[in-house]
């Protein structure tokens, strides 16, 4: 009965960013914070498995302490136990932190018998703490996963790659990071967000994990975020009557000289 | 200030970029090539590397982060150089993540460019769903980065330099069982493409594609399509969706077809040169990201616009 690690990520809902129009930046200062969207189709593969094969989905979150709300989202979509590794002082980890704080977990609170992450965070999208995971702890990585089907002793991932679907079988333990075509994740019921409401959220903090100060150094960090400049001219033409409005698009493509 | 640079690549497709960016780079540092195919060593020496390790044995399971992240390590090892290049394909990221973890270092994905500022390193990338340019300092060496392809114009920069061989021990940990193909009028088409007809939930019926169709032929253009249309009905194939999750395209001319504009969306087309839309909504988030902005039924424009193109030529 297989027992499975699940990371999730609280993230800035990138639907309502806001920008300071005095610096013209982004800032994520009171935006509103929800699950990573691809850490929801990793915990849904992994309630899925543990529904037919029994074991242990175990939910883990770096981040500060508003992230007990993701790891509460995550009991209730199913998740039997829930950790999160925080440190007031750090205010943020980067990737490679981050990749530190889950690898140490994996050693103090395994054996996991798979480890199912999303294949990226709607932030920064920086799509690196699956595979600098695995490597830490020496284990094969299954990234872009579309399908999974775990039999025992290993999986057989659908990826999908540039050049085509790789069907790949790993052994076990393994690192799995997965698209969102996976799965649809199931909306937590009512029922289940009460009895989630009931279990603990483990605070793990860095300093009981095998980490040294340099681990938690950040290495990459953002000077600014500004709003892409897109520089379009957002011609507007009236479609009532079809044959002008043609007319007058072909007008302007020519003279772009696009077709 | 000279720098020392390391490429790696297997693909003949991304060599002369990202061998003429490192070479901006380095500043006469010295550029260096790791590649797993005998093949690519000529064109690597045409766009001026000036050596290359030729890993042995040749690497039997294409697509393997494991060997070929090991590979890059041992070239690592021998030049110590301060930046590792990497193309931001899939295949291109997850290596380099691995390899970062090998090297404990840092390491920034998909960057629209880089540059060595006031010692240190610059990167600029798109972050938050496309939604910001991001500007990142990385703080200490060797650093590692994948570029995203088009940031420069490939030049020709011959060198005679040495190849050498890298034995590498690591097998691989994983087993290839099958690859399916994607289709030729998928994948590389699109992210090649210089006009392209994107589709979205704007369409009724999958029969209604012919019109898409019709027009793409007319405008010699490749189909995409945006994600629900791809990935949830099905209606393209699963790999033709344009976006943040999907490909990321630069034509001359993308038409944008009963497409709204989500943000997810718009981080895969950014970078259309001409983008034109199609839309029964006059503020559909499209609109803001249009130079050409159609307010219409797309049943009653896109035949119309098939029959005057026809009639063009
Ligand atoms: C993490 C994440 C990643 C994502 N990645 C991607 C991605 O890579 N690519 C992507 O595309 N999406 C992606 N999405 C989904 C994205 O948010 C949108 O849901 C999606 O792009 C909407 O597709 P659409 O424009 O086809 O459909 P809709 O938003 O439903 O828009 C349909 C449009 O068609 C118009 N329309 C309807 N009928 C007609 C008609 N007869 N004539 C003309 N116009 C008509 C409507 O006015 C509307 O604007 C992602 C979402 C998430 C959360």
């Amino acid at each position: 009965m297989p027992n499975i690690l699940v990371t999730v990520k609280q993230v800035v809902d990138v639907d309502s960013l806001k920008i300071d129009r005095a610096t013209n930046t982004i800032t994520t200062v009171g935006v509103p914070r929800k699950m990573n969207d691809f850490d929801k189709n990793a915990l849904e593969e992994a309630i899925r498995i543990r529904e037919k094969q029994g074991g242990k989905v175990v939910a883990v979150s770096v981040g500060q302490q508003s992230s007990r709300d993701v790891l509460k989202e995550a009991l209730a979509m199913g998740a039997d136990e829930a950790y999160l590794i925080t440190d007031q002082s750090i205010p943020e980890f980067d990737s490679r932190a981050v990749s530190h704080l889950i690898s140490k977990f994996y050693t103090k609170f395994g054996p996991f018998d798979l480890v199912i992450m999303g294949e990226g965070s709607v932030d920064h999208f920086s799509v690196q703490v699956g595979p600098r995971v695995a490597e830490l702890l020496k284990l094969p990585q299954l990234t872009y996963t579309r399908r999974l089907e775990y039999s025992g002793d290993s999986v057989v991932a659908e990826r999908d790659l540039e050049d085509g679907f790789h069907v790949v079988r790993s052994p076990l333990p393994c690192v799995v990071t997965v698209a969102q075509e996976i799965n649809q994740p199931r909306l937590p019921t009512l029922k289940s967000i009460l009895a989630a409401s009931k279990k603990p959220i483990n605070l793990v903090p860095p300093s009981q994990l095998e980490i040294n100060a340099d681990m938690l150094q950040p290495v990459v960090t953002t000077k600014t975020v500004v709003p892409p400049k897109t520089e379009r001219k957002k011609v507007v033409i009236d479609g009532s009557k079809p044959e002008e409005a043609v007319q007058t698009l072909i007008k302007h493509l020519t003279q772009e000289g696009v077709i | 200030m000279t720098h020392r640079v390391l490429v790696y690549s297997d693909s003949p497709k991304h060599i002369p970029e990202l061998l003429t960016y490192a070479n901006q780079l380095s500043e006469g540092g010295g550029v260096t090539m790791v590649t797993q195919d005998d093949k690519l060593v000529d064109l690597s020496f045409e766009y001026g590397a000036s050596r290359v390790y030729l890993t042995e044995p040749k690497s039997t399971s294409p697509y393997d982060a494991t060997t070929t992240s090991a590979a890059i390590f041992e070239a690592y090892n021998k030049e110590k150089p301060e930046l590792i290049i990497l193309s931001a394909t899939k295949f291109g990221k997850e290596t380099s993540a691995r390899l970062a973890a090998k090297l404990d270092a840092p390491l920034a994905t998909e960057c629209r460019s880089v540059s060595f500022t006031d010692g240190r390193i610059e990167v600029e990338r798109m972050v938050f769903s496309g939604n910001g340019l991001s500007t990142e300092i990385i703080g200490r060496t060797p650093a590692i980065v994948t570029l995203q392809s088009g940031i420069v114009e490939p030049r020709k920069n011959p060198h005679n330099g040495e190849t050498e061989k890298l034995s590498i021990e690591v097998k691989p940990m994983t087993q290839t069982l099958e690859v399916r193909r994607k289709s030729e009028t998928s994948a590389a088409r699109l992210e090649e493409a210089e006009r392209i007809v994107a589709v979205g939930r704007g369409l009724q019926r999958k029969e209604d594609l012919e019109l898409i169709r019709q027009l793409a032929e007319v405008l010699h253009a490749a189909i995409g399509g945006s994600r629900p249309l791809a990935a949830d009905l099905g209606w393209l194939s699963d790999d033709q969706w344009i976006g943040l999750s999907g490909h990321k395209v630069k034509p001359k001319l993308y038409v944008a077809i009963g497409i709204s504009g989500q943000i997810q969306h718009i981080a895969g087309m950014r970078d259309a040169k001409v983008v034109v839309a199609i839309n029964k909504d006059p503020n559909a988030p499209m609109a803001a990201n249009s130079d050409y902005y159609v307010v219409g039924d797309l049943y009653t424009i896109v035949p119309e616009l098939i029959k005057q193109l026809k009639q063009r030529v």
